[in-house]
């Protein structure tokens, strides 16, 4: 039987009427990669932050390393997790090296500096300022400092937000390796595409509360043989009401997303409806749905709103 | 203590690394002593006149009326001791006079004071003129010759004149009897005369300052900046405690103090300030380290960001400075200045520093000096413990 590294029941958290957190419950696997995804404001930092100790909680339960804990956490946890921070920043005027080893020291066990700075690549800059930094290599610095405990847990709360693709996809690679040396990785995200490709299970969070949850592949299956028929208009603030004819719609400025169990007929109903209106087709695309889709059955509203 | 040392090595590297830091607690202390020394450095060095006292009087010779003995004991009692302002040759005969006037000329001597043969005569008929109001006789008169364009000539007749306008006071709007007019005026001027230095008055207030620079703005850095940017919030989800950091920052404080003392004092030791360094010295150096320190935390608690933070670190920091005679000795303002400047633990550090190097006798009592600004911690301590929130 695999083991639970975290489990979570029935947490909350409200600021006077504002329910940050209303009551998620989930669990862990040892070894995964799990995602809790969602728009800005659903709660996903704020579930983190309680987790990695930084705020309390009204109700709830948290099981940590099979060990119930309550506010703070205790350091012999603490050493066995790591932690990237949604700002990561650092004692200024120290280099990239120096700030490795006094992470390092906080540490009873860890990694050699050598090591991380050649995982984090940032071997040749192991001398230079941290304020010399590009914002992709503090990134890579904020993972370093994390990982330099070797952890059994890593916490990471939007790890790819600000970065540009390439330093994106550098992140993307290091939680892949996490994953492959049997890390277990907990990350927040509000990209759907990062969610898809890193994540083994998916929490989808939204309003405080947990809508959905399995692997991507699951969440997507869940619309069933779905397709997603995609139109690109000429124009926008057009009357789309016709729409209606069909069974779920959304309109994002000139773009017409249609979600169809029936590709052919649905197909020919939308051009023939656009077809009768002289209303001028940019581009269709017909393909499978994505997590975003998903997200957007289930609320309404895409995750970026 | 692992944890400790490794973070007090990063708070301090990174403190002697910054600029700003080394400017303001470095070079800023360094400067202003070099300034203010440069500038004071006259103030209270041992001034003294060479003068000449021809008497030439003989009226009244050796008896009670004779005036002009009087006003050369006084010059006598003047120019007697160590630290005299003047050093006095006197002399009754016209050869004298004549080599002192040729002397003066040559620059080898700064004043020459002449009594007239009948001032003796002139002063009795003064006080009897005064007394019946009638005006027959020429006022008495001394003549001092000084050096033309001579700071020194100048300064000296300042001296010289301010000695016998006491005697004027005595003799033309009192009468008094002539016995007991003369000590307590002698008193008055040997006074000014007592080894004051200004470069032993200003490295106490110099370190006191740096010292309390560190102390106010360190804190509020380690503390305000720290948490605003952060960092506090990546430390403190890594396995360490609030207390570990806590005390890693006191002793990177400290250490920074302990560097700007010592460039301090071997700076005064250069400028020729005498100061005992011994065990009293060193002890109350870390007793105004320990007493500023929670002047920082309290800032650091009174304030909600690191800007309201700073801003009142800079007001503190002057009112403390100005108000605390560490520059000037504070006289001559008003009484509601002058409370402040009783009430404010800068006041009783400098003056408990420049007791303790030995080189100025405090105004206020020694124990004042370690009650005051102990209580001031004690406060501040206290509201601290309770308003400061890590709120990482």
């Amino acid at each position: 039987m695999r083991e639970f590294i975290l489990e979570v029941e029935d947490l909350k958290k409200y600021y006077f009427d504002v329910k940050a957190v209303d009551g998620i419950s989930f669990k862990v696997l040892k070894g995964e990669v799990f995602a809790l995804l969602g728009p800005n404001g659903a709660g996903k930092t704020t579930t983190l932050e309680i987790l990695e100790g930084l705020k309390d909680y009204d109700s709830g339960k948290i099981r940590l390393f099979g060990e119930e804990i309550r506010r703070k956490i205790p350091r012999r946890l603490r050493e066995r997790i790591g932690v990237i921070l949604q700002e990561n920043n650092f004692v200024d005027h120290l280099k990239t090296i120096e700030i490795l080893k006094m992470f390092r020291s906080l540490y009873p066990k860890g990694l050699d500096i050598k090591d991380i700075l050649k995982e984090i690549s940032l071997e040749d800059k192991a001398n230079a300022k941290v304020e010399k930094l590009s914002g992709g290599q503090r990134q890579r610095l904020a993972i370093g400092t994390a990982l330099v405990g070797d952890p059994e847990l890593i916490f990471m709360d939007e790890p790819t937000t600000g970065l540009d693709p390439q330093a994106r996809r550098n992140v993307w690679e290091m939680i892949e390796k996490l994953r492959e040396k049997g890390k277990t990785v907990f990350l927040t995200t509000h990209y759907m595409e990062e969610a898809e490709y890193l994540a083994d299970y998916i929490y989808v969070m939204d309003h405080g509360k947990i809508i959905a949850k399995g692997s991507a592949e699951e969440l997507i299956s869940s619309f069933g043989g779905e397709k997603i028929i995609e139109i690109d208009l000429d124009s926008k603030d057009l009357d789309l009401s016709f729409l209606s004819e069909f069974q779920k719609t959304k309109v994002e400025d000139s773009k017409i997303i249609i979600v169809t169990s029936y590709l052919p007929a649905d197909m020919k109903k939308a051009l023939d409806l656009f077809e009768e209106r002289s209303i001028k087709i940019d581009d269709i695309i017909v393909r499978r749905p994505n997590l975003e889709d998903v997200f957007l059955n289930l609320t309404g509203r895409k995750l970026r709103d | 203590m692992r944890r400790i040392i490794s973070i007090f090595k990063a708070l301090t590297l990174s403190s002697l690394r910054s600029p700003s830091v080394i400017f303001w607690n470095v070079f800023f202390p360094v400067i202003l002593l070099l300034i203010l020394a440069s500038i004071f450095s006259n103030i209270g060095k041992e001034v003294s006149f060479r003068v000449n006292f021809v008497d030439e009087s003989t009226t009244f010779k050796n008896t009670n009326m004779d005036f002009a003995s009087y006003i050369s004991r006084a010059f006598e009692e003047i120019s007697a001791g160590k630290n005299a302002v003047i050093t006095l040759q006197s002399s009754t005969t016209e050869r004298f006079l004549n080599e002192s006037l040729k002397k003066l000329k040559s620059g080898k001597i700064d004043a020459v004071i002449v009594i007239p043969p009948l001032f003796n005569t002139q002063i009795y008929a003064a006080v009897a003129q005064q007394k019946s109001g009638l005006n027959l006789f020429s006022k008495p008169k001394i003549e001092v010759y000084t050096l033309e364009n001579s700071e020194t000539s100048d300064l000296a007749f300042t001296v010289i004149s301010s000695v016998l306008e006491s005697f004027n006071l005595k003799i033309l709007q009192n009468s008094a009897p002539l016995s007991d007019f003369v000590s307590p005026k002698i008193e008055y001027i040997s006074k000014n005369g007592q080894n004051f230095s200004y470069i032993d008055f200003i490295v106490p207030g110099i370190l006191v300052m740096a010292v309390m620079t560190v102390s106010l703005f360190g804190i509020t850095d380690d503390l305000l900046v720290q948490r605003e940017k952060k960092v506090l919030r990546k430390l403190f989800v890594a396995p360490l405690n609030k207390s570990e950091y806590f005390w890693a920052m006191i002793l990177s404080n400290l250490t920074v103090e302990i560097v700007q003392t010592i460039i301090i004092l071997v700076l005064g030791i250069y400028l020729g300030s005498h100061f005992n360094i011994g065990i009293s010295v060193l002890l109350y150096i870390i007793f105004v380290m320990v007493t500023t320190l929670p002047i920082g935390f309290f800032i650091a608690s009174f304030a909600k960001t690191s800007d309201a933070g700073n801003a009142l670190a800079n007001v503190l920091n002057f009112l403390f400075m100005f108000l605390g005679g560490l520059f000037f000795p504070i006289t001559g303002v008003p009484l509601a200045v002058k409370i402040v400047a009783y009430a404010i633990p800068t006041t009783y550090l400098a003056n408990g520093l420049r007791w303790a190097m030995g080189t100025m006798s405090s105004p206020t009592p020694m124990y004042l000096n370690i009650l005051v600004p102990s209580i001031w911690a004690i406060v501040m301590i206290i509201y601290s413990a309770k308003v400061f929130k890590w709120e990482v």
